[in-house]
């Protein structure tokens, strides 16, 4: 810390003027990245992390913002007088920026190439052979697979891992001394973030680029990142070093962040929630901002609190009065993740007794294989055909949560649609509660469908934004009961309350709801028929962490209160190990391994299983890193012969060329590896 | 209540939406108030003032039997102005009910559809016009449906687009997957999501067909004499542009204004509607 930071910004303020007033969108911020180090800057949507980057490289629309104090120094630079002539000099130059998604970063008509090297020429003087040159090497040294092919591609042509490879080319093609990362990796698979991650660290370091990291994701802060610093309601609320922050916070509200994960929690037990809202940023309190959802408050809380270090860390601070009181012990300590000794495990608890199949098994799928034909050749028949789903034999018992996790791609999503009759597979058959879904007339079908309802991912654009509250969750009773309006309306309150929302707000729209209310809308609409199956699609992936533990509360909640069956997708393994009472995993189609979740997510079996969860970021544990990293996942136009996984399993032996069959092992799961008995690494 | 709000909020940055405003709303009130407003009986001839030059008496002056111009072109506010927004309310109906089913069913129900509309795109309106004019006889009504079938194929393009959009989102899922109908998912979730383009859409047209309208009466298609309508006003005052040229000139300027007052007010609405701009 000694050395010059290259990036400082200091005591910055910044708002958002708006037709109510201005959003007080960063309120005395101050960040300090030295050369080489790796910082992360984390906080819940809406804390102004982001806002912070941009306004630092001044990517912010001069007209939507004014600055209302402080300064940013960039190597020396003042970032706030510079002409924008000689801002446009110094991105891409001396900062760069690696964005979130990768596809709307890349331009899709240009080649790969021609994008590389048009940054490179736009800061050196460089002839098209030579940038050429540069940019080939730049793949290569980003790990790209045949770099000659993909400087001729088009972005579309690659994988989302391929994708950001490219972007860091290009973010670190001029030698940058600072390089802004925006959420890299939230739109990757864990598999292909953890490799993105690793190379991220390994080439700043050789390169000696400090790297300003923001994100939400505090597991992937602990593997990455030196220091950090947290934000609230846009402020810097604790900063320091990551293991003194994780492990030993002093600010309440990053020690309720903490617990709220679920990797703090008893699986199946109710996680500690962070209660109340963030403040709005029109009228932000003056004192602390987290004041009011804070346990630990008092009077003097009212004064804005300064930062406290301790006296052996001076470079550990946390705005709060209490910071010095703050007892020493680990915020999420609680159960430290591989001894949990939990109910997991057990089978839950449901009439085992009663031996015949359809009355355990709410769904039955035998041999289902779904195939999509794709493309067009001349003659109008099919081109191509995508297999997405290869022979599942899957059972969902009455009463428990079924966890389906898996890379995108692995037909996670074709799999809840056949459960839900909006698909009819190719082959094989769907039996809900005894019933052939494939067989039912129209009429028989759609009152079938009642029964099965779903949770979509991303609450806002599951709600109709011109509808207000009660009319979205009793929409369903209007179209498929035909319920008088005022029969409706008492019905959504009814509903509305069991998902914690209050009588009054019934009223509002959408957009006036926070995104956890929204979500809970959601699944009281999901509720009103009164459905026996749950359909949940990733259903807290687009929540903040603190959100998240109050839905996957409710959820647990609601499936004791009123004997739900979930089908719950995926690709958080914290999430889905406090939740499931067993896991299938499926990798190209197939189930590759089932169980239950206890015994699947910490002792998985299955070659792809295990580096599925090896590549999971954890808060306690350095990467397992023992497994070697996974190639890009298979195309599912073309099958392969034998183990479907064989071309990226590490230990494929001969015997992989045969197809593989399910193996019951003497702990109960089924594998479909014909080594899984096996002992050893 | 906070839409409205905002809207205004949004219109008070932009004065030329304003203005546009201010346009429509004074066209629409002398519209409603012409028999308060006009200073004369717009038909009334007396051939004492044939052709006066404006003055005190006649503001803008008067026509070749001395009907007062200012009256006539008040009252020809409500033939003009009446007959593009009539214009304009068919063809948005028609359209966006047609172009969201077509967009909801897809196969080839929405082919059919939309190649019928192709063809209909093709038509000349003029044409059209023409054709039912001789059929029919020339009058303000067999302009405006000519005009209203050869818009209608551009709000069923809009209305399909917003449906195909639409379609994917997760609450119009949602609804198919509880059994909804079309007619449910059109009238619930559709319709209401797409007013937006649509609103902006017509208010251009409005300006448009306003235009369409007057050129039609100028080539003796649209309103007959003595109805007062200012494209056939610009038609009859043409013969005296040289001499007296007040006659033609005023309501082809009430024309341009009003005109560029829904114009102004339509690329407003578009900037004020735009969903990416919300929360600005």
């Amino acid at each position: 810390m000694s050395a010059e930071p290259v990036l400082a910004i200091q005591d910055f303020s910044l708002e958002f003027p708006t037709y109510r007033g201005a959003v007080q969108a960063l309120s005395g911020v101050s960040v300090a990245v030295a050369p080489g180090e790796i910082v992360a800057l984390v906080g819940e949507s809406g804390s102004g992390k982001s806002v912070a980057a941009m306004a630092a490289i001044r990517l912010l629309p001069p007209k939507l913002c004014k600055v209302t104090g402080g300064s940013i120094i960039l190597l020396g630079r003042n970032m706030l007088a510079e002409s924008s002539r000689s801002i446009a000099d110094i991105r891409g130059k001396l900062v760069s920026m690696v964005f979130q998604e990768p596809m709307s970063a890349l331009n899709p008509t240009i080649r790969i190439g021609k994008q590389i090297t048009q940054v490179l020429r736009r800061h050196e003087t460089m002839d098209p052979a030579g940038a050429a040159d540069r940019a080939l090497r730049l793949l290569s040294e980003m790990q790209v697979a045949d770099p000659k092919r993909v400087v001729r591609s088009y972005p579309f042509e690659l994988s989302g891992g391929m994708r950001q490879r490219v972007l860091l080319a290009m973010a670190f093609a001029c030698n940058p001394q600072l390089l802004i990362a925006d959420e890299p990796t939230t739109a990757l698979d864990v598999t292909v973030q953890a490799q993105v991650l690793a190379l991220l660290r390994e080439r700043a370091a050789a390169r000696g680029t400090a790297v300003l990291f923001i994100t939400h994701d505090l597991a992937v802060v602990s593997q990455l990142c030196s220091r950090i610093y947290v934000m609230y309601a846009g402020q810097i609320v604790e900063y320091g070093a990551t293991r003194d922050v994780l492990h030993h916070s002093r600010h309440p509200y990053t020690r309720a962040l903490l617990r709220s994960l679920p990797e703090s929690g008893v699986p199946g037990a109710p996680l500690r929630s962070i209660s109340g809202t963030v403040p709005s940023l029109l009228r932000p309190p003056t004192g602390c901002r987290f004041c009011s959802r804070c346990e630990m408050s008092e009077q003097r809380c009212a004064e804005p609190p300064p930062f406290i270090a301790r006296y052996e860390l001076p470079e550990h601070r946390a705005a709060c009065w209490l910071a010095g009181e703050i007892a020493e012990e680990d915020p999420c300590e609680a159960v430290s993740p591989g001894s949990a000794s939990a109910p997991a495990g057990t089978a839950p608890a449901v009439a085992e007794s009663d031996a015949h199949p359809s009355a355990r098994h709410l769904v039955h799928m035998q041999g289902v294989t779904v195939r999509f034909p794709v493309g067009k050749n001349w003659r109008g028949r099919p081109a191509m055909t995508v297999h997405a789903l290869n022979g599942i034999d899957l059972d969902i018992r009455r009463g428990e949560t079924l966890a389906v996790v898996g890379e995108s791609g692995c037909g996670k999503s074709t799999l809840a649609q056949l459960v839900m009759a909006l698909l009819k597979p190719s082959e094989g058959e769907v039996r809900f509660d005894g019933m052939d879904l494939g067989g039912l007339t129209a009429e028989r079908l759609r009152r079938a469908r009642q029964r099965l309802q779903m949770v979509f991912q991303d609450p806002q654009a599951s709600l109709d934004p011109r509808m207000p509250a009660w009319r979205i969750i009793a929409e369903p009773l209007q179209v498929a009961r035909r319920l008088a309006p005022s029969k409706l309306r008492r019905r959504a309150v009814e509903l509305a309350e069991l998902v914690g929302i209050r009588e009054e707000l019934i009223e509002r729209y959408p957009h006036e709801f926070s995104g956890g209310q929204r979500q809970r809308l959601a699944i009281a609409r999901a509720l009103a028929l009164e459905p026996e199956l749950l359909v949940l699609d990733e259903p807290t992936s687009a929540l903040d962490v603190s959100i998240q533990a109050q839905i996957l509360n409710l959820l647990m909640e609601l499936q004791r209160r009123l004997r739900l069956t979930y089908l719950f997708i995926s690709h958080n393994v914290a999430v889905v190990r406090h939740i499931a009472d067993r896991v299938t995993v499926m990798y190209l189609g197939q189930i590759v391994e089932i169980g239950p979740a206890a015994l699947i997510l910490e002792h998985p079996r299955h070659p792809y299983t295990r580096q599925l969860i090896g590549a999971v970021p954890r808060l306690h544990q350095p990467l397992m890193g023992a497994e070697p990293p996974l190639g890009e996942p298979r195309s599912n136009l073309r099958l392969p012969t034998g183990c479907f996984f064989r071309s990226r399993c590490a230990r494929a032996n001969e015997g992989c060329g045969a197809a593989q069959a399910m193996r019951t092992l003497a702990d109960g799961r089924e594998v479909r590896c014909h080594r899984a008995g096996d002992t050893g690494p | 209540m906070t839409d409205w709000r905002h809207t205004w909020y949004r219109l008070s940055r932009s004065p030329l939406t304003v203005v546009g405003l201010g346009i429509v709303i004074a066209v629409l009130l002398v519209m409603i108030f012409a028999p308060l407003l006009s200073p004369y009986d717009p038909n009334r001839l007396s051939l004492a003032v044939r052709l006066a030059p404006p003055s005190l008496h006649h503001w803008f002056g008067t026509d070749e039997v001395g009907r007062d111009l200012l009256s006539r072109v008040i009252w020809g506010s409500r033939a003009s102005v009446v007959a593009g927004i009539a214009t304009v309310a068919i063809s948005m109906s028609i359209g966006t009910l047609i172009g969201a089913f077509s967009g909801l069913s897809a196969g080839w129900v929405d082919t059919a559809i939309m190649r019928t509309m192709d063809i209909l795109l093709a038509f000349p309106s003029f044409i059209l016009a023409m054709t039912l004019a001789a059929a029919l006889g020339p009058s303000l009504i067999n302009a405006i449906i000519p005009i209203a079938i050869v818009r209608t194929p551009f709000y069923v393009r809009l209305a399909r687009g917003q449906a195909l959009t639409l379609r994917d989102r997760a609450y119009v899922r949602a609804a198919v997957s509880f059994g909804s109908s079309t007619w449910h998912i059109v009238r619930r979730h559709i319709l209401p999501n797409s007013l937006a383009p649509i609103v902006v859409q017509s208010t251009l047209d409005i300006g448009l067909a306003i235009l369409t309208v007057s050129a039609l009466s100028f080539i003796g298609l649209g309103a007959q004499q003595p109805t007062a309508e200012w494209g056939a006003m610009v038609a009859n005052g043409r013969a005296f542009f040289l001499d007296q040229w007040w006659y033609p000139t005023f309501p082809g300027l009430a024309i341009l204004v009003t005109a560029v007052g829904y114009n102004l007010l339509g690329d407003g609405l578009r900037e004020i509607l735009d969903p990416r701009l919300r929360g600005r």
